[in-house]
């Protein structure tokens, strides 16, 4: 197992051995890189303060531009094409996987931040007009606009049950979307950023109000977990949801309420998907963790570049 | 009405401005006010508005009127009326600003712009010295038209604008000789919404440099920035450019230093003096300011988005993904004034 990190203050990716966390080299990839994305052979990598993305394949790095600032987040449609918001402006960049360059890119509304791609078509939130672009990849066309409202700040946009769910960090509120426009709304805590799905719940973290808000596919039925600290991300372990704390050296989890000590707060985690361990970002303190939550327990810890941002495990 | 010939008395009372007595006391004054502690003749204010070094362009006004050079008066007409220049004539900056679209862009209207310097008089081998209330954009926009079409003559702009200016003065006005202006327009000096587009993503990078003359709100599309131009369907600047507000190039009417200017545009904006550099505004009057003085620096290629940011961020929603607008960046020069346009939530993906 290899653990990538993208490390933002240091413009570099981490390569880290899963076994016991050392480091098996530093990747120059550009500057500000936030997400990583394996497709095929490759690691795409999103270089947020760069006019271009990244890809690692082969041991070399190319970049692919973009042609406008921001490259933030990745989602791959089944036929190969990666898109990619470009927050520091108003496009989605469409990439061609296979020859990894840029098709087109797409107008969306300004400061697009996150994607999701469900049923061929790319759903795409901008921070400042509160809208939800849906994209088809392919045509370089937007299918519809869907105004969620003219404060709202749409950060996080994730897809599950056959729909995609917008997150409005302004409003304090999640909508679900599909290819017809708004389905529901409901209230989350305060400043959330991005919606988890898990099992049969959509799960909202609020950072100002330490709430977690669980609710049903459709948006019903909500239930506050008041889990304290400042939750900034929800991890999906095996099947079960572990709040990760920007404050508080813990991991919770919310369906036992039992936490693990970590060795520093928490920022982003990926599961290894090898049974119950996981790998956590301390991006304050420049460290990586693999935490098991069978044994509820942190197997090693690791100091990084930079600001680690959301790990990638291979 | 001919020019330097009121018509009537309010004409003639006009003539009797402050301008005219301290032009009319002119020569005397250079000799007898000479060591008279806070006095400022004529002179002097000439004196301090004469361009020393390797500048173009720009020269005070005892470097120019010395022969036959038509000068062109480029503020408003009623200023004009009033007292001008002896022997100029009146240039509308609007009339210089006409464009024609092509499949790559708006370009400027060579046609229609050599018609309007052919009205005033002004062949392609004048000699001309440009002048306004300070040295504006007006006055660089007359600047610009004149290089587009391939102009021969001399092209003077009279630093510290007509403020500044000591020489014989005229009221009234007439209507100036017609002539045939043949232009020959300068394709170089001119690049395209197409141009820009084709570019994206190397930009002050490894591809030409990219200019934004507007103020640091505009750029930044700041909340409510919406307010400064309400026309535009997209607030930001076109991906890349360096932002350094014109007015920055211009001090007390004049132009402001330029070792100074120097400095702001090659050092702290990071522009090459050697390579190409495109310079956008809103329209196409204000960046022809930054343009001259640039050129003026001895950038050796600079040159203008006719278009400007009013074509980029209207063109049409299913054009948007060729022509992106950005609202994020981290070079923004500051020239006075503050960057304003904080509190947006910042750019960073830790939320």
């Amino acid at each position: 197992m290899l653990v990538a990190v993208p490390c933002a203050g240091a413009d570099c990716v981490l390569l880290c051995d899963g076994e016991d966390g050392t480091e098996r080299g530093r990747i120059d990839v550009g500057a500000h890189p936030v997400h990583l994305a394996a497709v095929g052979s490759a690691v795409f990598v999103a270089t947020m303060g760069a006019r271009a993305i990244s890809v690692v394949d082969g041991g070399a790095v190319t970049q692919v531009v973009t042609g406008t600032l921001g490259p933030s987040h990745f989602a791959v449609t089944d036929d190969g094409l990666v898109v990619v918001p470009c927050t520091g402006g108003d496009v989605l960049a469409v990439v061609d996987a296979g020859s990894r360059s840029l098709r087109r890119r797409v107008g969306v509304g300004p400061e697009p931040h996150d994607v999701a791609v469900t049923g061929g078509l790319a759903y795409v939130g901008s921070r400042v007009d509160g809208t939800v672009s849906v994209v088809d990849p392919n045509a370089g066309q937007v299918q519809r606009t869907m105004e969620i409202d003219g404060d709202a700040r749409i950060q996080g946009v994730d897809a599950g049950f056959g729909a995609v769910y917008a997150v409005d960090q302004a409003g304090a509120r999640i909508v679900r979307v599909d290819d017809t426009g708004v389905t529901a709304r409901a209230s989350v805590g305060e400043n959330p950023y991005e919606a988890v799905v898990v099992a049969n719940r959509v799960l909202v973290a609020g950072r100002d109000d330490g709430t977690v808000t669980s609710l049903t596919p459709a948006l019903s039925d909500p239930t506050v977990h008041e889990v304290g600290g400042r939750p900034t991300a929800i991890a999906a372990v095996d099947g079960t949801p572990w709040v990760l704390d920007r404050d508080r050296d813990r991991m919770l989890s919310l369906d036992t309420e039992r936490s693990i000590p970590l060795p520093a707060p928490a920022f982003a985690a990926a599961p290894t998907g090898d049974g119950d361990t996981v790998v956590v970002a301390h991006y304050d303190d420049d460290l990586i963790s693999l935490v098991s939550t069978a044994d509820r327990e942190v197997i090693w810890t690791s100091e990084t570049p930079a600001d680690p941002f959301e790990p990638l495990v291979l | 009405m001919s020019d330097d010939s009121p018509a009537d008395s309010s004409a003639t009372n006009r003539a009797l401005t402050r301008r005219s007595l301290l032009t009319a006391a002119a020569g005397a004054g250079v000799a007898s006010t000479a060591g008279c502690a806070g006095v400022s003749t004529p002179a002097d204010v000439a004196e301090a508005a004469s361009i020393s070094g390797n500048v173009a362009y720009f020269r005070g006004p005892d470097q120019v009127g010395a022969g036959s050079e038509i000068f062109l008066d480029a503020r408003s007409r009623s200023q004009y009326r009033t007292e001008h220049v002896y022997g100029a004539r009146h240039v509308s900056v609007d009339d210089l600003t006409s464009q024609t679209e092509t499949d790559a862009g708006r370009v400027p209207d060579a046609d229609a712009l050599a018609d309007r310097l052919g009205a005033l008089g002004v062949t392609r081998d004048t000699d001309v010295v440009v002048y306004g209330s300070s040295v504006g954009s007006r006055v660089s926009r007359v600047v610009f038209v004149l290089e587009y079409l391939g102009h021969e003559g001399d092209v003077s702009v009279l630093n510290g604008g007509y403020e500044a200016w000591n020489g014989r003065v005229g009221v009234g006005s007439r209507s100036p000789p017609e002539a045939t202006y043949e232009a020959s327009p300068r394709e170089e000096l001119v690049v395209t919404r197409d141009w820009i587009a084709d570019r994206l993503g190397s930009f002050n990078a490894d591809g030409p440099g990219l200019l934004d003359v507007r103020s640091p709100e505009a750029y930044l599309g700041a909340r409510k920035s919406q307010a400064l131009v309400d026309t535009n369907d997209r607030h930001g600047h076109i991906p890349g450019a360096v932002d350094v507000h014109w007015t920055g190039n211009v001090e007390s009417r004049m132009l402001a230093e330029p070792g100074t200017l120097a400095g702001l545009y090659f050092d702290s904006a990071g522009l090459s003096q050697q390579d190409r550099v495109a310079v956008y505004g809103q329209g196409n009057i204000n960046p022809t300011h930054t343009w001259l003085v640039l050129r003026s620096l001895g950038a050796a290629d600079v040159c203008l988005y006719d278009g400007g940011f009013s074509e980029w961020a209207n063109v049409p929603a299913d054009s948007r993904g060729r022509y992106p607008v950005e609202t994020k960046t981290t070079t923004v020069v500051e020239t006075s004034g503050s960057v304003g346009g904080g509190g947006d939530g910042g750019f960073s993906c830790t939320g």
